[in-house]
């Protein structure tokens, strides 16, 4: 309903319940996949929201779906936490920026891998912070799960960003009409 | 283009069971043995429990500095470990127990072997004990 020449709100009321759905399937996939060590599609999905929304919006679905998984798993400790939101920051991040370009979802699905690696290399500077655990101990046993994490976002985003990202794209430009 | 999405995903599937396997190997670091600390309050509640793996040689004076919190020994005796401190009017003092036994050595010179379950433990001082 805009006139010729207004500027299209940041922030439309229809996005901002998009973005609060995606904020709870992201949360949601989370804790369903919790039985899983280390497999589940938020390297995927944070990676799609990126692409879709851009930074500024996925940066604000992050930032409140890490908020409320700290609350939720007892984890909101200020060290850990941010530490948490910088490792995830690098996806909307790298993505907005190396990745803007890149819609090949072999190359997308390398850069999820890349990105789980980074997570969990960030976050050995909040562990050892917090649980005063030993570099190399943590290094060492943290390898699997680096792997898992890495090869489950890479097998997500092979497989399913191309469908999700057209459906996600179609339900944001319905908006438009 | 399918073909090669087909092969990277199995590679992946591939990964995801190795490193599987990887985590669910338990990791047990080598040593000659390993004792099983137990640091109890006066109420006998384990305010922190470890299995400590040791190698022919270490001293147990070293082996509870590296794993413990808050080590002060003092002229050979345990003064202090994790949240136990022992007043400065000794009406209550850290015992050590070896295998459910009080110790008959300091903590200095006590001889310990693989499986030993060693128990610090703050204890009353009964003036009356022994008489």
């Amino acid at each position: 309903m805009a006139g010729k020449g207004s500027k299209k709100p940041f922030l439309t009321a229809r996005e901002l319940c998009i973005m609060a759905l995606l904020t709870v399937i992201l949360f949601t996939q989370e804790q369903l996949l919790n039985f899983l060590p280390n497999m589940n599609f938020t390297i995927l999905l944070m990676l799609l929201y990126a692409k879709a929304l851009g930074f500024a919006k996925s940066t604000m679905i992050i930032t409140v779906y890490l908020f409320f998984d700290a609350v939720y798993m007892g984890s909101l400790n200020p060290i850990w936490t941010t530490g948490q939101w910088v490792a995830w920051m690098v996806i909307p991040l790298l993505t907005c920026t190396v990745f803007k370009h890149t819609e090949d979802s072999l190359k997308l699905a390398f850069a999820g891998a890349l990105f789980a690696f980074l997570y969990c290399w960030i976050m050995i500077v909040p562990t050892m912070w917090v649980l005063k655990t030993p570099f190399i101990a943590y290094l060492i046993s943290d390898i699997g799960f680096e792997l898992l994490l890495a090869a489950s976002s890479f097998l997500g985003i092979l497989l399913l960003y191309e469908p999700l990202s057209k459906l996600l794209r179609k339900l944001l430009k319905t908006e438009m009409q | 283009m399918k073909n090669k999405k087909v092969l990277w995903a199995l590679l992946a599937v591939i990964v995801i069971a190795a490193a599987y396997i990887l985590i669910a190997k338990p990791f047990t670091p080598k040593g000659d043995g390993s004792i099983t600390v137990t640091v109890t309050d006066v109420d006998q509640k384990v305010l922190k429990e470890k299995k400590i793996v040791f190698n022919s040689g270490d001293k147990l004076t070293d082996l509870v500095k590296n794993n413990f919190d808050n080590v002060l020994i003092d002229n050979g005796m345990l003064m202090n470990i994790e949240s136990l401190v022992t007043p400065a009017d000794w009406s209550q003092f850290i015992s050590i127990l070896i295998n459910g036994e009080m110790a008959m050595e300091g903590i200095e010179t006590l001889p310990y072997k693989d499986g030993d379950k060693l128990e610090f433990r703050m204890t009353v001082y009964d003036p009356n004990f022994g008489k």
